[in-house]
């Protein structure tokens, strides 16, 4: 269901993951692979949304549980293999939502099936902490899977070796939030330095530099060092340093989090260049719904280690099934007045609200002259948002129906579009989806 | 030859001397840093490695280092080169002089750099490692040609801090005749009490630090492109 891409072949699958777990604390080996173990901590540890966590304290008097509150936002380190009196706490960035099973262990990953296909943009969406930086990580592993199987462009991650790793991590190129360019680097010398790992030669790599700074728009700074850029200058030149040597995955683990709104969406149409002339396969991790609904084809969200939706951009939009989904898709279009907002309308439009939605296979446009021709109605409208998702028009208005032909003029929209109805302030009635919402 | 009282300078005799001591002061100075440097960061290096959850995490290998480091480091100088003498014995082949005064200072100052080392390369920004390993360089690699670049500047401006101590050290060889500008201002300033002595040699190792740590300033600077 992907959109076609140019010089790619749809639907046929460049990343599979098949009932993949990971885990984090518990009885953590040590770690391999050094460098984002504050990461571990944000997407591993602490406390679950909601409810308490346990912290065990192995000391020498034995071991005793306490409770923390939902709120803290601690990663409990446990001593490393052997036990111990080890406690370290690691002050993670941001509130977290994983799942602690009884044994302290947190599943950042938990039993995620998934296929990404090639010459896609693949959008994983989900709050701090949902498990989707490590997901990500598992496809170059940089984190190692705990169980499961992770196919990579046709070769198996969870069985390489420390060699095949290398050779498999230069065909994926990776940017993050951070940038993470070598600050004591030249921007060329960071875009040349994956050649330089690669072998090159000094002239081939020279050459294929000015290239990359070419693609990206930055050639004029190639003699400065990162400190001397800005946050969207950096980022370009993480994108050219991630594709020096042609990879066929791009992996962006929250690229453009770290950018104003303008510079984002620079960052992102580079993204969109990237897999439109390249081909490149782009797995896009990201805490914000507008990212997805302006550069991906297809989607997952992500919450607690799970992937608890996943589809076309334009269907998990038009009709998303996990209140998460909905909570996400709202933060992005705002187009759907919540109950405080319904509140709020009727005190000054008492008659019959309805939300009038866009749908996938309907019309691209809201005919209200249709509507209520030849009827005594009137229509407000009240609420909501056009925007374009997959290039395609998307959202939803909400109206205020009153008058004799109030009844007539519902069936009518009801035709070509997805309409919820709200009632009056009389008789009201609530939208199922705020529901639950609520509930969860 | 001419007597002297206290507090006066003859520069036709004190001249030379001073010249000698700082000659032997910059011997033992410089040949400390640069063995004790080389060797220091070496261990630094195994160090910051293997720590918990570094590249080459191994709790054998940093518990021993870790520990051989701590026992050497508080031990006052001036004891430690005392202590140690039967082993300047053994390798140096006298335990007096300059060069038995090299031994003791090289062990103190690969102690320090190690943990120098250590500290900064501890500092260095975890998405850097992340980033370089993803794209496929090795542990070794990021290591040496990926943290110790990055860090370049703090390592620079650490072994300027290094200097001072390796100073402070050479002074204190004085008491095992290693010679140079603290055993001049002990022997010529404090027993005979001629303060002037020991000022002018206090100048002079005043003005080297400042130089050092000046040249170690310009060179972090040129190294950091913040």
């Amino acid at each position: 269901m992907s959109v076609p891409t140019p010089g790619a072949a749809p639907g046929t699958p460049i990343i599979t993951f098949t009932d993949v777990v990971k885990v984090f604390g518990g009885r953590r080996k040590p770690g391999r692979e050094a460098g984002h173990g504050a990461r571990d901590a944000a997407d591993g540890g602490g406390a679950a949304q909601g409810t308490t966590t346990d912290l065990r304290l192995d000391g020498p008097g034995g071991v005793r549980t306490i409770g923390l509150p939902a709120t803290t936002d601690a990663k409990i380190a446990k001593s490393g293999p052997g036990g111990g009196a080890g406690l370290g706490l690691v002050i993670p960035d941001g509130p977290l939502d994983v799942s602690t099973s009884a044994g302290g262990e947190v599943r950042a990953v938990d039993h995620v099936t998934l296929e990404i296909d090639r010459g896609e943009v693949f959008g994983v969406v989900g709050y701090s902490g949902a498990g989707k930086s490590t997901l990500v990580r598992l496809i170059n592993a940089l984190e190692r899977a705990d169980s499961g199987r992770i196919v990579v462009d046709g070769k198996d991650v969870t069985a390489l070796s420390e060699r095949g790793l290398r050779s498999l991590r230069s065909d994926i190129g990776m940017v993050f939030q951070q940038f993470n360019l070598f600050s004591a680097r030249t921007v060329a010398a960071n875009v040349g330095y994956p050649l330089r790992l690669a072998g090159w030669s000094r002239a081939d790599r020279r050459k294929r530099v000015a290239e990359l700074l070419e693609f990206v728009g930055i050639t004029d700074k190639a003699r400065r060092y990162p400190a001397q850029l800005s946050g969207g200058q950096k980022q370009r030149v993480g994108i050219a340093r991630a594709l020096a040597t042609s990879p066929s995955i791009l992996l962006a683990d929250e690229a453009t989090s770290a950018l104003d709104p303008e510079t984002t969406r620079d960052v992102l149409d580079l993204l969109r260049k990237v897999n439109r002339e390249l081909g490149i396969t782009i797995v896009v991790i990201t805490h914000e719904m507008s990212v997805v609904q302006y550069v991906c084809h297809r989607v997952a969200v992500m919450e607690r280690g799970k992937v608890v939706e996943s589809g076309p951009v334009y269907s998990v939009f038009a009709d998303p099934q996990q209140p998460a989904t909905q909570r996400f898709i709202q933060t992005a279009l705002h187009d759907r007045p919540g109950p405080d907002v319904v509140e709020r309308l009727r005190r000054n439009h008492p008659g019959r609200l309805v939300v009038v939605t866009l749908q996938e296979e309907g019309r691209s446009s809201i005919d209200l002259t249709e509507a209520t021709r030849g009827l005594d109605v009137s229509a407000h409208v009240v609420f909501g948002g056009l925007t374009e998702v997959q290039d395609r028009p998307f959202g939803s208005i909400t109206l205020e129906l009153s008058g004799p032909g109030t009844d007539e003029t519902f069936a009518r929209l009801a035709r070509h579009a997805a309409v919820t109805d709200l009632g009056t302030s009389a008789a009201p009635r609530s939208d199922v989806r705020w529901e639950q919402g609520a509930r969860a | 030859m001419t007597v002297l009282a206290a507090n006066e300078i003859d520069w036709s005799y004190h001249g030379p001397m001073f010249l000698t001591a700082i000659g032997e002061t910059l011997q033992m100075v410089l040949v400390t840093l640069v063995l004790g440097g080389v060797i220091g960061l070496l261990l630094g290096l195994a160090l910051y490695g293997t720590r918990r959850g570094s590249l080459f995490e191994n709790r054998w290998v940093y518990g021993v280092l870790n520990t051989i480091v701590n026992i050497v480091r508080p031990i006052p100088f001036i004891i430690f080169i005392t202590a140690i003498r039967p082993l300047t014995l053994e390798v140096i082949g006298k335990s007096l002089g300059t060069w038995a005064a090299i031994f003791p200072m090289t062990i103190m100052c690969v102690m320090a750099t190690g943990r120098i080392i250590e500290q900064n390369l501890v500092a260095s920004d975890a998405g850097v490692i992340e980033a370089a390993r993803a794209m496929g360089a090795s542990r070794l690699h990021v290591l040496l040609r990926v943290l110790v670049p990055e860090q370049l500047a703090p390592l620079i401006l650490g072994y300027a801090f290094l200097f001072v101590g390796v100073l402070d050290m050479s002074a204190m060889a004085g008491a095992i005749g290693g010679g140079g500008l603290g055993q001049l201002a002990l022997t010529y300033g404090y027993q005979r009490y001629n303060d002037y002595i020991t000022w002018i040699a206090v100048a002079i190792m005043i003005v080297l630090v400042q130089v050092v740590q000046q040249l170690g300033n310009w060179l972090a600077r040129r190294t950091l492109h913040r």
